[in-house]
């Protein structure tokens, strides 16, 4: 019975999912187009499943292994059922087929048990709901297709297989197998924990940001293409849309990235903004956008809420607004600005989906086409329309914090070697300290710089992630038409913000430049032996790494070299270098000002508290500014600027330093 | 105190609704204080503002003009100022052609008046002076005796519109010195001078503001040169000086009432049912005292 059954079912299976597919592709091809190559993409879809997903996967290893045994098997033991139950073939290679099948099932199954032990405990982060069933899915599926090799290949007791024991074990075995292909291979297509494996696979195959699985070992290490960059919309073409209105508004890869979600919940364990009890879950909001595909309501959500919101308020509309003033859409405008890019939910995301791309799409909607910048946001950008920067300052104010220091101009040379871009730190009296530190620094090396004093503009980084993709252009064109006019080597910044956009957003404008952030820079010229230090006598340091610098750009290494080169051991946090915390200072979460329940550079000062570290060193004007306004704050914050400049040996005392070390002398052997 | 209490009857609500509102708001373009780039003024932002609420709120047809030199137009500092407006939320704005120099008083008039079509109620609106220019703030004095419709300075909300006897109302919020308000119940149509005071104006987005239309418009009314921009000398704007608090307190309770206090109007008075010639007697010797006239 069960060899005429089984292929009957698998092929009813088989055909209901491709319905499914289809359906499921269909929905995801009402968004708007995305070029991208398609059958490159598909071919180079395994690689980037097996090796960069499973990268991100592998940070949590028992789970990685579990994810290998029970994915593993399944995809190998379901391609053996449909080759063996449906192709026919000669008795000896089906044998074979069925021990492997009988293996694989039983690899399986292992997993399932793993899967299944997880569940018993899980964790807040992970979604219950019927991802608590997955485990017994898994089981049943792995269960019976191994019971079924066993039968086939006559290793079953006689009792069991005949008469009407051999009935009840075929009839048990065909629900359980039909159960188990009924959440495996249906669930993938039409919805359900299975889906990730259906969309997950598309999702890597045709991902946005292509270039985020790069074959080269220098960009997977992060030293080359990390696609951080946000995608400049058109603004040359007045039909073109400005942001994300509606579901239907994201381009149809977005969408795809949406369905790849597997509710694991890393984003949601490490984004600042839930932890700060604002109302943010970067998973719940994934989840949202799915709703919006559908237009159903998140009543039937089994994961943890945004902080604050009930779940169950809310519904999709596929082609309606996504954010309505009043409420009750898919989102409340109050958690697309609770965001504070700091894209610590995408490092972590296995399934390489996009939160912060999604959440200034929208964003963009909100500025460009409502008007509706929360908190101090129209000001920021009305100041930013009218002055160049964000607090509205004369520009001709931009270097007065230098009058003393008869800094060269770029007007005035021409050409350098390092052009110093000062940011709009430049009207802060706590990051003048900092630039005031670093111009000490370069002076001390000997560095051919200058700057760009009243010509430079603000980069543009706070209106681009405010949404308002105008103003970021004109600066950004502005500042390119700038730079255009003068010859350097590279820039230096003390503005991780403004070594992000100067390096990865405005190459879209036609600006390319080599840029280094400041304390890249001081390392290269203590690797060049251009500093003279004294070593470190203070107490116990830790380091605090910006977003922006750290996840955006790959650069964790040169401020802990330089910190090292100064004699400090650093204490580190518990949560730094790819997982540092923000400061909760990026993508104008400071302007925006959703309240919540904690601070988060509260939290992120509480970490520094942990190690016992006495000073905490940044680089980066926006974390010193969060960092350093928490109350009752055990640590000092200083910028790795002031530290090295404070280390410097004066000028006179270096003369007679390296006169005194001992020269390095060929000797023969 | 011209203070009339406002009252609001059923019917005039139900008339309210069959016959809409008619704004008209007057927009200049403004100049940032500190870069001098164009952008939208901020009094007149503010009338906008309030006039698109009671669009929002009761359905008021709400129409923007703007008196200046045409010519060249896209991407003049005027274009960008007045895309600032329509970013607000505006479809479309009327640029009435002026020839540099000449006043947009007549111009203005001839407008309003061309507007007047229906019998409903009719508002307009404008900042209480300009940002740049002579910005003596007189142009809705001057087009309010032109019209032969009432002005009212330094208002800050527009309350109701309601029609009695055949007649409509508006009961405004006007603005008075240390954050007092005095309720007005004005007869339309009327001028409204909006004051620094009013609510905020909402933000001008990117979209609304490159997809609105600029109509053009020229009139047939001859064009008067502005004579006073011709004769005046420009010279850029200054904050006043003000006068200096004088206290001779020598203990800190009195310093404390002194900066707390009220500003005490000493040696002002109150002229009630005078003739005009005794009003104008008392204002010219005021003048000479403190040194204006001499």
């Amino acid at each position: 019975m069960l060899n005429t059954l089984l292929p009957m079912l698998l092929l009813a299976v088989l055909a209901l999912a491709v319905v499914g597919a289809a359906r499921r592709i269909a929905l995801w091809r009402r968004g708007r187009p995305s070029p991208v190559p398609v059958l490159a993409g598909l071919m180079a879809m395994p690689r980037r499943y097996l090796v960069d997903l499973h990268h991100v996967v592998a940070r949590d290893k028992v789970f990685a292994n579990t994810h290998v045994a029970t994915a593993g098997g399944f995809v190998a033991a379901a391609a053996l059922l449909l080759v063996v139950y449906l192709v026919p073939l000669p008795g000896s290679v089906e044998t074979v087929l069925e021990v492997l099948l009988l293996l694989f099932s039983a690899t399986m199954f292992v997993g399932a048990r793993l899967v299944a032990k997880r569940r018993r405990h899980p964790p807040a982060r992970l979604s219950k709901g019927p991802w608590m069933r997955l485990p017994k899915s898994l089981q049943a599926f792995s269960a019976s297709v191994f019971l079924i090799a066993l039968a086939n290949l006559g290793l079953l007791p006689e009792g069991l297989i005949s008469g009407v024991m051999g009935w009840a074990l075929a009839a048990v075995l065909l629900v359980a197998l039909g159960l188990g292909l009924a959440e495996l291979l249906l669930g993938m297509t039409w919805g359900g924990p299975m889906k990730h494996a259906f969309a997950g696979a598309l999702h890597l195959a045709f991902h946005r940001r292509a270039e985020r699985f790069s074959t080269r070992k220098s960009d997977r290490e992060g030293k080359v293409h990390r696609s951080t960059g946000l995608k400049a919309l058109n603004l040359e073409d007045e039909t073109a849309p400005l942001g994300v209105a509606t579901p239907e508004d994201f381009t149809w890869n977005q969408r795809l990235g949406f369905d790849a979600c597997v509710q694991c919940g890393r984003c949601e364990a490490v984004c600042p903004a839930f932890a700060a009890g604002q109302p943010l879950n970067p998973k719940k909001l994934i989840q949202d956008m799915v709703l919006g595909m559908t237009g159903r309501s998140d009543a039937a959500y089994a994961g943890s809420p945004y902080p604050g919101k009930a779940v169950g308020e809310h519904q999709g509309n596929p082609s309606g607004p996504i954010v309505v003033e009043a409420g009750g859409a898919l989102l409340d405008a109050d958690t697309l600005w609770s965001c504070t890019t700091c894209r610590a939910c995408v490092e972590e995301c296995p399934m390489m989906i996009e939160h912060v791309d999604a959440i200034v799409d929208m964003r963009r909607f909100m500025t460009l086409e409502q008007g509706q910048t929360p908190g101090k946001g129209s000001e920021v950008i009305d100041n930013l329309i009218a002055t160049d920067n964000p607090n509205g300052y004369a520009p001709a104010a931009r270097m007065h914090w230098a009058a003393d220091l008869s800094l060269p101009l770029m007007r005035d040379l021409g050409q350098v070697d390092v052009l110093l871009w000062l940011g709009d730190g430049a009207f802060d009296m706590r990051n003048q300290r900092t630039l005031r530190a670093l111009v000490k620094v370069l002076r001390a090396a000997g560095v051919d710089f200058a700057v760009l004093g009243d010509e430079e503009r603000d980069s543009g980084d706070v209106a681009r992630r405010l949404g308002d993709e105008a103003t970021f252009q004109r600066l950004a064109k502005a500042n390119i038409a700038t730079l255009e006019k003068y010859r350097f080597q590279t820039i230096v910044t003390c503005d991780p913000h403004s070594f992000h956009v100067l390096s990865n957003e405005y190459g879209a404008f036609g600006g390319h430049y080599r840029v280094r952030h400041h304390s890249t820079y001081i390392d290269e010229l203590m690797a060049a032996d251009r500093l003279s230090l004294r070593s470190w006598k203070g107490g116990s340091v830790t380091y605090h790494d910006p977003c922006y610098l750290g996840r955006y750009n790959g650069e964790y290494e040169a401020p802990r070299r330089v910190l090292t080169a100064l004699g400090i051991e650093l204490n580190e946090m518990q949560r730094s270098g790819f997982r540092s915390r923000c400061c909760g200072g990026g993508g104008g979460a400071p302007i925006t000002d959703i309240p919540g329940e904690r601070r988060i550079p509260d939290m992120r000062m509480q970490d520094v508290a942990e190690t016992g570290a006495e000073l905490v060193a940044v680089g980066c004007p926006q974390c010193t500014a969060m960092l350093e306004g928490v109350v009752d704050a055990t640590a000092q914050v200083r910028d790795i600027a002031e530290l090295v400049a404070d280390a410097l040996v004066s000028e006179d005392a270096s003369g007679k330093e390296r006169a005194a070390r001992p020269q390095v002398v060929e000797v023969s052997p | 105190m011209s203070l009339e209490p406002s009252s609001v009857n059923s019917s005039s609500v139900a008339s309210a609704s069959t016959q809409a509102l008619n704004i008209d708001v007057l927009v200049s373009v403004g100049r940032h204080s500190l870069t001098e780039r164009p952008r939208r003024a901020d009094l007149d932002a503010r009338a906008l503002e309030l006039a698109l609420r009671l669009r929002d709120q009761r359905g008021a047809q709400v129409n923007a003009c703007h008196v200046g030199e045409g010519g060249q137009r896209a991407g003049s500092d005027t274009e960008a100022a007045l895309r600032d407006y329509l970013g607000m939320g505006l479809e479309h704005l009327t640029w009435i052609d002026a020839p540099q120099g000449s006043d947009a008083l007549g111009l203005l008039d001839e407008h309003l008046r061309a507007g007047q079509v229906s019998a409903g109620p009719r508002l307009v609106l404008c900042g209480m002076r300009a940002e740049q220019g002579e910005g003596s703030g007189l142009l809705p004095f001057l087009l309010s005796e032109s019209l032969g419709w009432a002005y009212v300075p330094a208002v800050v909300e527009v309350e109701d519109v309601a029609s009695e006897d055949g007649h409509w109302y508006t009961t405004v919020l006007q603005a008075l010195p240390r954050g007092q308000r005095r309720r007005l119940r004005v007869r339309l149509p009327a001028l409204l001078g909006i004051d620094a005071a009013a609510a905020q104006p909402r933000q001008s987005a990117f979209g609304p503001a490159r997809r609105g239309r600029i109509e053009q418009r020229q009139l047939e009314t001859s064009v008067i040169a502005d004579e006073s921009l011709a004769n005046w000398p420009l010279q850029p704007a200054k904050p006043r000086p003000k006068r200096l608090k004088i206290v001779t307190a020598t203990n800190a309770r009195d310093r404390f009432k002194a900066a707390a206090a009220k500003a005490e109007s000493t040696g002002g008075k109150v002229l009630q049912d005078v003739s005009p010639e005794q009003g104008a007697e008392a204002v010219l010797t005021l003048l000479k005292e403190e040194g204006v006239l001499r």
